[in-house]
């Protein structure tokens, strides 16, 4: 070890190995197999392999409804994870010479120096691979379950991969730049800043494309995936270019000839910046189109099944769903007079697109849609969105579904303004214990709406501003009656049918009929 | 002690790494004062996470404080080695605080007038202490099995990953949670478990390992018999 840092550079041309490539190889070999068992690497697989297992440990994946064109895009960001941990080794291992005081002795290995880097920039491909692995075992995972719809985009599911094997070429390129071992985890903090300012920034939606993975906005609507949008080619591209970029960086500084450097970086730059600036966000023509004829006439590309009476239409991606629409639907009806429970519904999935992006509701296009079914030969459709699931919003969207079907058959209408005004009083209390009695997960739904609303529920209809609005003290009756048995209430509602669904019938009427009474005073200034 | 610690500093100064504290304090104070720079007004959620990301800034800027090429050196020194340690801490960790609390102040004026009342100073002090204290036990645990210079090797990428993992936690059980929201009393739990263990930790790793201690007192009749 003595006198390595006072050893003179070598002044004569390198000696040719006779064996290049093979040389190339076993250095690829050596450093692949490091990089996987580097300690920051295993870390960020176990860490994104306890993610997964704490999720289908905690059960919350049993309950998940995963729609798989939306799950191959979530599936990128738990790989930040692996990518982070690529990054840190590919970076720690081009240190590695300098930390351990070697650097000035590396000088005189056979090997050229942009050999030995290149070596190491195909070390993070056996990683990469890895995460494909990871990334395609997940999605069949997902997929398996038993509420799962859809289907996954293979360049959604290839970006996560691609973003690890760009981490690992990244720390190469930074660790040619720089020895200091404080840089590389710098440089990752201020990747995980632009992927967040990405993230929260909606309104300037190019913004994160510019970053390593795009996310959307978690309250927008799954969509069916021909009426999906988003420049994931392009943005393959314009990772790969950054990769290529990365590529250069570590040759420049390898010692090739200088003009070859300059020009292999500044030809890549340029092809990374015109990828970039080539994703638009810009939703194309035909897109729309087809958004705005799914939105107003979707009956054409609907599939109808029908399931004990009861006709449901759903997009092709989302069939699936109609199981799950029917054991809502058969909770619901469950506890309603036979003569009632047979009448002929209809249940149909509607879009409604700008819900979210404008901050005020809109209302629904009703004629277009009352149009539609007529054509359809399907009329009076209850709509229910394509939002589904056990969390907040999913939770929120079934409950809401439940109670515009509930009150469907309480009042015998479809979903008019009309319709839901007239759901008050004695109707009020009946379609929310309906919908909120329907299965076990609109109870829980329920349950963790209302601390929320402070004792009112408004369910809209798929997110527009057409909503059935029950009062305070409607809601604390059927809070009441939560908590006595099911079908004993059930019976009550059946011998009462005629009353309770009438609309003049009171709150307090409907509360004795029932067996409960009325706490607290009806709200001021309510509609009804 | 006040005269050691006189003595220690010049030493201890001139064996620590300067470079990771510096770049990190000013990439918290440039990232703190980024909204007031294009004039933004910050709603609380965007405050809450700036501040976060201000938090894990700093902590990275402590993760290099526990590496003493040295420290096998002086492991003969009549100086006690948790006193040398503290003293290292407290020098890149005594600014670091600084730059945390003007930072603070900074995220605090980008935000309007009304809604400042609103901003959980207090919760969000736990967690950078809790991310500070947890990056330094990290960095002791590295230097105890590891090598004397490996602290921040390994404490930088572990505070990242640990944290990028955190964040990747679902709702009902995130430790970030939001600023209002039901879980926010809850959550603080977490930090301070968290912080509560990384000061014990810390406590048990900064001594000299039992089978390395110096011998207290000389036994004088044995050694003079």
């Amino acid at each position: 070890m003595t006198g390595t840092s006072l050893a003179p550079a070598p002044t004569s041309p390198l000696p040719v190995s006779p064996r290049p490539r093979g040389a190339v190889g076993a250095l690829f070999r050596i450093e692949a197999v490091r990089l996987l068992r580097h300690p920051a690497v295993l870390t960020g697989v176990l860490l994104y392999l306890a993610l997964w297992a704490y999720e289908w440990g905690s059960g919350a994946l049993q309950h998940r409804y995963p729609v798989l064109q939306d799950e191959d895009r979530y599936s990128q960001v738990p790989l930040l994870l692996i990518a982070a941990g690529a990054f840190i080794g590919s970076n720690l291992a081009l240190t590695r010479a300098q930390r351990s005081g070697v650097a000035a002795v590396t000088d005189l290995l056979p090997l050229a120096p942009w050999r030995r880097a290149l070596a190491q920039l195909l070390v993070p491909l056996p990683l990469a691979l890895l995460s494909g692995l990871l990334v395609g075992a997940r999605i069949a995972h997902l997929a398996a379950a038993p509420g799962a719809v859809g289907q996954p985009s293979p360049l959604e599911l290839a970006t996560g991969p691609l973003v690890v094997l760009l981490a690992g070429v990244a720390g190469v390129a930074v660790g040619r730049l720089t020895s200091m071992v404080a840089v590389g985890p710098l440089v990752i903090l201020g990747m995980a800043i632009f992927t967040l300012v990405g993230a929260v920034t909606l309104s300037r939606p190019m913004l994160k494309w510019w970053g390593l993975v795009a996310i959307e906005d978690e309250f927008e609507p799954p969509l069916p995936a021909d009426l999906m949008y988003r420049p994931v080619a392009t943005h393959l591209i314009y990772l790969a270019a950054c990769a290529v970029l990365c590529c250069a960086v570590a040759l420049a500084g390898s010692r090739i000839d200088r003009r070859i450097g300059v020009t292999a970086v500044g030809v890549t730059t340029v092809l990374a910046v015109v990828a970039g600036a080539g994703q638009s966000v810009t939703v194309p023509g035909d897109v729309a189109a087809r958004r705005l004829v799914a939105e107003r006439e979707p009956s054409a590309q609907q599939v109808c099944r029908t399931v004990d009476a009861v006709t449901y239409c759903a997009f092709r991606d989302f069939e699936g769903r109609i199981d799950q629409w029917s054991t809502l639907v058969g909770g619901v009806l469950r506890h309603t007079p036979s003569d009632v429970a047979g009448g002929r519904y209809v249940v149909r999935q509607r879009l409604l697109f700008g819900t979210t992006t404008d901050s005020v509701s809109i209302s629904p296009p009703l004629a277009a849609w009352t149009a539609d079914d007529a054509r359809a030969g399907t009329p009076g459709a209850v709509p229910v969105g394509t939002k589904w699931g056990t969390d907040q919003i999913g939770g929120d969207a079934m409950l809401s579904f439940a109670g515009h079907f509930a009150a469907r058959v309480v009042t015998g209408e479809p979903p008019t303004e009309a319709s839901a005004l007239s759901v008050c009083r004695s109707r009020a209390v009946l379609v929310l214990w309906l919908a909120a009695t329907a299965t076990e997960e609109t109870t829980a739904a329920l349950r963790s709406l209302l601390p929320r609303t402070g004792g009112s529920v408004v369910l809209p209809l798929v997110d527009s501003s057409l909503a059935l609005s029950i009062g305070r003290q409607e809601v604390s009756v059927v809070r009441s009656l939560l908590d006595r048995p099911a079908d004993q209430v059930g019976q009550q509602v059946m011998a009462n049918w005629a009353e309770l669904t009438r609309p003049e019938t009171g709150t307090e009427r409907a509360a004795s009929l029932l067996g409960t009474r009325v706490q607290g005073p009806a709200a001021q200034g309510a509609r009804c | 002690m006040l005269t050691t610690l006189r003595a220690l500093l010049p030493h201890v100064v001139r064996s620590s790494r300067k470079a990771p504290p510096v770049l990190c304090g000013v990439l918290a104070l440039g990232l703190a004062a980024l909204p007031l720079a294009v004039s933004y007004r910050m709603e609380i959620p965007y405050a809450v996470t700036l501040i976060r990301v201000v938090s894990v800034t700093v902590a990275l800027g402590v993760a290099f404080a526990l590496d003493d090429a040295a420290s096998v050196t002086t492991q003969v020194t009549p100086t006690s080695r948790l006193l040398v340690r503290l003293t290292r801490i407290a020098l890149s960790a005594l600014p670091l605080v600084v730059v945390w609390l003007a930072a603070l102040l900074l995220c605090r004026a980008a935000v309007p007038v009304d809604a400042r009342p609103f901003l959980p100073d207090g919760g969000l002090a736990l967690e950078a202490a809790a991310l500070l204290a947890a990056t330094l036990a990290f960095a002791a645990v590295a230097v105890r099995v590891s090598a004397p210079t490996h602290g921040g090797l390994a404490a930088m990428p572990g505070l990242l990953l640990a944290t990028t993992a955190v964040t990747l936690l679902p709702d009902d059980v995130q430790p970030f949670a939001g600023p209002g929201s039901t879980r926010w009393d809850t959550s603080r739990w977490f930090w301070l478990v968290l912080l509560v263990g990384a000061v014990v930790v810390l406590g048990g790793l900064l001594r000299e390992p039992r089978h390395r201690q110096r011998v207290p007192a000389v036994d004088g009749g044995r050694t003079g018999g």
